[in-house]
């Protein structure tokens, strides 16, 4: 065919073409390019601008800026009377929302996998609060957690338990915030229904067979094979909950005596009330890290404790 | 067979790659466009009649532009109010055929967030409201213009404002914005409810001092296992209740020349000393005011104060709005607010400025002639009778402009509405400094120590100065 060509044809074909393995990889980068832009520009430059404004003072609002080496650093951990406060907030908040919005949405999402009349509309029911917006949520939860006329303490009151003063007392507001927590845990359920759906029903009836009972078929079986589906919700209710905001915000910003300063809080205090921009930004990079470690971490153990097969 | 040559009627590679990039370029263009988007007029392009010629050459000097300019007005004016500046608007746009303003309510909560990141960014609102500290704040990072020479070639009378209302605007010689509503009456009122006083049988009594007030809402507070059934009066739990306090026992929050914090003074302790007294004995605690207050704020018609559970009240002046909507019978009467009689050098005294006190800046970035525009705008809902005057007279609010509160309207809708404006003349304008949100929240930490019991009142105040202290000499060791 070569031999039946042009002279000019020939030497064409003799330069170089791009390979199609050349071509298939800009044709790939062209199609992600839309993301990878998006992704640099609000995600990796913002990520390094923050580091960088972490080592100065910026205020946004114009002032000269200086580098102020560890500064920063130095007033989050030792000068800041309210950054441990935020600190140890938010750890009880994590220790106990996480858990608990696992067990509940868990447990939920084993009711619903069961085949009874209605199914359809309670997981409906259960998914709703969900996709409510948290400031529609929030007013709703402030009418609940009311001392004289809120709901829970109506039950409080009918259980013959003594009432709670839920956002009043500093020693009951982050509970508050917890409880209200569970609201939102449709989406995580969804996740488990999903992954119990997935179970083989032949590991089900080969423990049945074997004599297992209900528990021992949850524990034994359901458990084990939804390991995966616990580990994403773990990591999402860990980072979210790290990232607490919009309820105690809303709801009791950060009171009462400081009860719910949660760590996101306090750093919008710093960047959006006080301008202090470089600051707000060395307390996100501190967050960053832990979160980061923590999540590592959790990734690391999780060889001991989920099961893929 | 594979060939670089389209199919006809088929799009090349290369082709459709040299269309993406055409249309990614023009979308950069886009984007970088100018800030202001001009819009096509229909009416004349010079302004008409109705406006009032400045007698003054423009401050700009720039000709007058060709088209529209848009005035991006960021507020936070909404609910019922916000149909009322539409109608301002409307009003502006007749007489200012050459501009057009948008009137862009923005959510509370985020509001600071937004104002900020607005302001910093290259495209911001041509008018922003904003309060009396952010302005400060603003303007000592010159992120906004002063308008001293707008003032000056328009040949407008600050003195039609009240002192203490226009002085809030001032940074270091030069004037950022004109007031409205007012800065003040924000802590100089005092409310009594005249029908709760006749249901008990007594006579109707407004408590001029510190210890009257303490008696009679002793002896109406009503307290049960749950909280307070019904209140006599609270003093507040948090900073601005203890700076409303502590002018009334002649105590400031900082030095004249804004390099002292001063609130930890024996005025400051004592102050502080009575109010937590105040809510422990006869409210029965921090937490049992918060409970009875507990709700979606002040402006809801579910407050103790319009269902006869509440004597006396400390409110703002937009209480005479609310009043009118969910209590319009409700016999009340009222006062200023009651000091200390044990200070012989105390008064009564309300705040003004000191939160609040909303401002309307601009933009230093604007080009000239937007500036101008905005600044036309700014005069209008601040300065001009059609305008802030009219916008404050239809919600019974006084005006930050004298003479507007003169008008028959407010004797005809309040019946005591020549105690407001008695109130009002006891209003100081506060002097305070840009990181004034910061010593306002430390200060709040240490009102908050003593009112759960955490310290004394002299110990939470002392530790709250020392605090603040640092924050000032902080400030002033940057700008030396």
């Amino acid at each position: 065919m070569i031999g039946r060509m042009p002279v000019a044809g020939r030497a064409a074909a003799a330069r170089p073409r791009p390979s199609r393995g050349w071509l298939r990889r800009w044709v790939g980068l062209a199609f992600v390019a839309p993301w990878l832009l998006a992704f640099v520009a609000f995600d990796a430059i913002p990520i390094f601008s923050g580091f960088y404004h972490s080592f100065t003072d910026w205020s946004i609002t114009g002032s000269p800026t200086r580098f102020v080496g560890l500064a920063n650093y130095r007033e989050a951990f030792t000068r800041d009377p309210l950054f441990w406060k935020a600190v140890t907030n938010t750890l009880y908040y994590i220790g106990f929302s996480v858990p608990i919005g696992i067990v509940t949405a868990f447990s939920v999402a084993l009711l619903l996998n069961r085949r009874i009349r209605g199914t359809t509309l309670y997981r409906t029911i259960y998914y709703l609060p969900s996709v409510v917006p948290t400031v529609a949520a929030t007013i709703v939860w402030t009418f609940i957690f009311e001392t004289r006329r809120g709901i829970l303490n109506w039950v409080l009151e009918f259980l013959h338990l003594p009432i709670v003063r839920w956002l009043s007392d500093p020693a009951w507001a982050k509970p508050a915030l917890i409880i209200m927590s569970l609201w939102g845990m449709g989406s995580s359920m969804v996740i488990y229904l999903a992954g119990l759906q997935g179970v083989p029903q032949e590991l089900y009836e080969a423990a049945e067979i074997d004599g297992a009972s209900g528990w021992q078929r949850l524990v034994g079986v359901t458990v084990p094979l939804m390991t995966p589906t616990i580990f994403f919700n773990l990591m999402m209710g860990l980072i979210n909950a790290f990232q607490v905001f919009n309820s105690a915000f809303i709801m009791t910003g950060g009171g009462p005596f400081n009860a719910t300063l949660f760590y996101m809080l306090h750093l919008y205090n710093h960047a959006f009330r006080y301008f202090r921009m470089g600051y707000a930004a060395a307390l996100a990079v501190v967050l960053f890290v832990v979160v980061l470690t923590l999540t590592a971490i959790v990734n690391r153990t999780s060889d001991r404790w989920v099961y893929y097969s | 067979m594979s060939s670089t040559v389209a199919e006809p009627g088929r799009v090349s590679r290369r082709r459709l790659l040299k269309l993406a990039s055409m249309g990614v370029m023009c979308s950069l263009v886009a984007c970088a466009a100018p800030s202001v988007t001009p819009v096509p007029t229909k009416g004349p392009t010079q302004p008409s009649q109705a406006q009032e010629a400045p007698s003054a050459t423009p401050v700009s000097a720039t000709p007058a532009p060709k088209e529209a300019i848009t005035i991006r007005f960021w507020n936070v004016w909404g609910a019922a109010r916000e149909e009322l500046m539409n109608q301002i608007i409307a009003r502006f746009e007749e007489q200012n055929p050459g501009i057009k303003v948008q009137n862009l309510v923005q959510p509370f909560e985020r509001r600071e967030e937004n104002l900020l990141t607005a302001l910093a960014s290259s495209d911001p609102p041509e008018v922003l409201m904003a309060t009396r500290a952010e302005l400060l704040k603003f303007a000592d990072d010159g992120l906004i213009v002063p308008v001293t020479e707008y003032v000056k070639a328009y040949n407008l009378d600050l003195g039609r404002f009240y002192d203490s209302e226009i002085g809030n605007m001032w940074w270091k010689g030069e004037l950022y914005s004109m007031p409205m509503p007012t800065g003040g009456g924000i802590t100089c009122l005092t409310l009594i409810n005249q029908d709760m006083f006749n249901a008990a049988g007594k006579t109707p009594v407004i408590p001029k001092t510190w210890s009257e007030l303490w008696e009679v809402a002793k002896e109406f507070t009503e307290l049960d296992p749950k909280g307070i059934v019904k209140i006599g009066a609270t003093v507040g739990t948090g900073a601005s209740d203890f700076l409303a306090w502590l002018y009334c026992n002649n105590g400031s929050v900082y030095s004249e020349d804004l390099r002292q914090v001063t609130f930890a003074s024996e005025e400051g302790i004592q102050t502080l000393d009575w109010m937590v007294r105040f809510t422990n004995e006869i409210n029965g605690g921090v937490q049992n005011v918060t409970d009875f207050f507990a709700g979606p704020g002040e402006a809801t018609e579910a407050q103790p104060w319009y269902n006869d559970k509440q004597l006396i009240n400390f409110p703002n002046v937009s209480i005479f709005f609310h009043m009118k909507t969910y209590k319009p019978d409700m016999k009340w009467d009222m006062g200023p607010r009651p000091f200390n009689g044990a200070n012989p050098n105390a008064k009564s005294q309300g705040l003004a400025g000191e939160a609040f006190a909303w401002s309307y800046v601009i933009p230093k970035v604007l080009k000239p002639e937007v500036r101008d525009a905005a600044f036309k705008w700014v005069r209008k809902i601040t300065y001009d009778e059609d305008g802030g005057c009219w916008f404050m007279q239809q919600q019974g609010r006084p005006s930050p402009l004298k003479a507007c509160n003169e008008a028959q309207l407010y004797y005809d809708a309040n019946v005591h509405w020549d105690k407001v404006l008695e109130a009002l003349k006891t209003d100081v304008s506060v002097q305070i400094m840009p990181e004034h949100a910061r010593v306002r929240d430390i200060l709040n930490q240490g009102v908050q120590s003593a009112m759960f019991g955490e310290k004394t009142p002299a110990q939470a105040l002392q530790d709250a100065a020392r605090e603040a202290q640092a924050v000032v000499d902080e400030y002033w060791s940057k700008r030396s």
